[in-house]
Parts: structure tokens; sequence; C-alpha cells
């Protein structure tokens, strides 16, 4: 069923749709709230807040706007939401200081501890972009940013995963 | 040593063919780049890895239901005229969630609600009881009159923030807005007619003190748009 389909019975009510894109989502969604949140218990919750946003707002969805972008839009306000909750102090997007050792040997292991170690917003644009492998110009609509606060912001977190990642993983030779 | 071309050409800043011609002769560059899909192709095996959520649909499936349910009751209740019954229901999830105080808030605007429905019933009847004496009457008014200057000044700060807000927001906080604002326009008209009706002096003062309520949160509701 296409997109547009799938929005058009949302809008009448028809959870079954909801279920066509929770079936479509679902992986990607969790796969983010978690990124962000830490704990799977949590992302669960984002997703399940996103699902019943999305029933609440779906007659405001634009004709021709894109419902991924529009899902992890919602998505992500429901995260910052827990996260608010939480109070913690990793959403006032500080710098961080220490960084911590990688094992060579565990590369997935060693990019998700290097994507942790990533400032919050920093954090989210790169899952987005290399992780859920969102154009910038979707993530400049997700976060509400100019595309080039998105470039300049990727950009930061690859030079910051590069450097991170640099002295365990990729060894770069000379 | 160190050279900017990708970083400008990340930013947009130089074109994909110029940046590939200085990448053909730039070992730092080529080095980066090397890096960079290194790095992508580990951010992408990310997705390798399935979360196993097996109960996630039911709780969401569970929730939709709850929230049709909600709305059928709420379309129900305002096809019989009781807007702020329905208005309750359309934001109690909202306000139960982000502010602790708007459950007092709401039992204002049930109790209001619920208080107009028989107030103005009451109209019908010659107000035999309920009267106020003309001083008190006059105090209630100049109670009602600061009010409503409060409610002036907060509105021209709140409502251009309302804008700002992410559309599920500005959508509830119109709605309560409206609501309340109905039940102000109602309580008027009835006391065009009868001004010394205590219990509508009563439910209009209710309903000018949420809406303050009301417009003082929106003023310090904060969204989170830092990068």
């Amino acid at each position: 069923m296409d997109e547009e389909s799938i929005i058009r019975q949302c809008q009448e009510g028809d959870l079954l749709a909801y279920r066509a894109i929770y079936e479509r989502y679902e992986q990607p969604l969790l796969r983010t709230a978690l990124r962000l949140l830490g704990q799977k218990q949590d992302a669960e919750d984002a997703v399940q807040e996103a699902f019943l946003k999305l029933y609440r707002s779906i007659n405001n969805f634009k004709r021709g706007s894109k419902l991924s972008t529009y899902l992890f839009r919602i998505l992500l306000n429901s995260c910052f939401d827990i996260l608010r909750t939480r109070n913690r102090a990793e959403f006032a997007d500080t710098e961080t200081e220490n960084l911590p050792y990688y094992s060579p040997h565990e590369s997935r292991f060693n990019i998700e501890r290097a994507i942790d170690e990533l400032p919050h917003q920093m954090r989210i644009c790169f899952i987005l972009f290399a992780v859920e492998e969102f154009g910038q110009e979707e993530i400049a609509q997700i976060l509400d940013k100019s595309l080039g606060t998105v470039k300049a912001t990727i950009h930061r977190a690859k030079a910051r995963l590069r450097s991170l990642l640099s002295d365990s993983v990729m060894e770069v030779k000379a | 040593m160190s050279c900017n071309k990708l970083k400008k050409y990340e930013l947009g800043k130089i074109s994909s063919a110029k940046f590939e011609r200085h990448a053909r002769e730039c070992a730092i560059c080529q080095e980066k780049i090397r890096q960079d899909v290194q790095l992508m192709s580990m951010a992408k095996s990310l997705q390798e890895e399935p979360i196993y959520a097996p109960q996630l649909w039911g709780r969401i499936e569970e929730s939709l239901h709850k929230e049709k349910e909600e709305e059928k009751e709420r379309e129900r209740l305002q096809g019989e005229g009781d807007m702020s019954a329905a208005g309750a229901i359309r934001g109690r999830a909202f306000r139960f969630k982000f502010f602790p105080l708007l459950p007092a808030a709401a039992a204002i605007l049930v109790a209001a609600g619920l208080g107009i429905y028989f107030g103005l019933r009451a109209l019908s009847t010659p107000p035999s009881s309920g009267l106020l004496e003309r001083q008190a009457l006059a105090k209630i008014e100049k109670i009602e009159r600061e009010h409503m200057k409060a409610i002036e000044e907060l509105e021209k700060k709140a409502l251009p923030r309302m804008a700002s807000l992410d559309q599920e927001m500005m959508l509830l906080y119109r709605d309560k807005l409206e609501t309340i604002n109905s039940q102000i326009e109602r309580c008027k008209e009835a006391l065009a007619s009868n001004p010394a009706n205590a219990h509508i002096r009563h439910y209009l003062l209710a309903a000018l003190q949420d809406k303050k309520g009301t417009l003082a949160e929106l003023l310090s509701y904060k969204q989170e748009k830092s990068m």
C-alpha cells in the first residue's frame, strides 16, 4: 500500500493503517529512540507516545509531506519529553570533556559508544544522517533547523567521531 | 598539516567537482574520505541488529483504541453542547503529562462548564435567590475587570508565542482557550439580561481565572529547540 493511501486510511480512523506504519518504521523509530534515550523501556515509551501523537495530529498532516519526516519529528519530541522528565544533564548539549577508551576489535560496540559520546544535537543529526540515512534537507525539516546548521552539525559530528575512533578501529596509517 | 577543503565541501561552500579535483591531489583529504566511508559503513551496520519489542504494538494499539473511544465520547459531548467536558477530554493527556497543575485547572474548567449548564438552565426561571446586593455586585465587577485587564496583558505576550510552539501544542492550547472563551461569552450573554445572578458571576470568575492561568502557563512553556 502506498503512503498516501495509508495516511488517508489513518485520517479515516482505521487503526490497521497505523499498524502498517508501525511495521514500516518500527525498527528505525526504536533504534533512534534507543540511541537517544539509552534504555529500551524508554525507547518503547517514546515510540508509543509518538504513535499516539500521530493519531491525534494525523489530520494536520500536509499532503505532499513525507510521513517519515513527520513521524521522526514527533518521535524526537517524545524523546525530548522523556529526557526533560528525566532531567538528564546530557540534554544541556554540553561538550564532552573526557573521551573513553574503545576496544579496537569491536567496531559496532565502538561506533555505538562513540555516538553516545557525542553532544545531544550532534548525536541526533548523525544518527538520522548516517544510521537512518535521511537526507540533510529532511533532517532540517525534522529538527526545524536551517540546512546550513544541519550540514555544520553533521560535519562536526563526523569530525568528532573520526577523532574518537582514529586511535582504535580506524588506525590511520601514515 | 591540515586541509579544510572537505569541510568546505560538506558545508556546500565548494562544488563536488571542485572538491573531487582537489582530493585527487590531496593526501589529507583522501585519508579523511577513507575514514568517512569507514565511519558511515560502521554507522549503517547499526541497522543490522534488530531491536526486539514484541509487546510494543499491543501497547500502541491499546492506547489508540482508548484515544478513539475518548474521541467518540468527546464528539458525543460536543453534540450535546457540553463543550467544557469535551475540551477536558481533548487535552487530558497533554495536561497531565506536561503540567502538573493542570488537573486543578481542568477541574475548575469542568466545574465551570457544568455550572454554566445548570446556571443557564436556572435563568429560565425568575431569579428568586442568589441576587447580589448592589455593593457586592460592584465589587465583583471590579474583580472581573481586573481579571480581564490582566488577561489582555497576558494575551498580548502569550498569543504571539503560540505560533512558535510545535503544531500539536499550539492546537491544544488553541482548543483550550477557545473553550474558555466560549464559556466567558456564554456567561456574559447570560449576565446581560440578569447581571445580579450570583451563580453565573461565580462561573464567569472561574473561567476568567482559568484563562489567566492558561495564558500564564503558555508564557512559561519552553520548547526545546536549541541546536
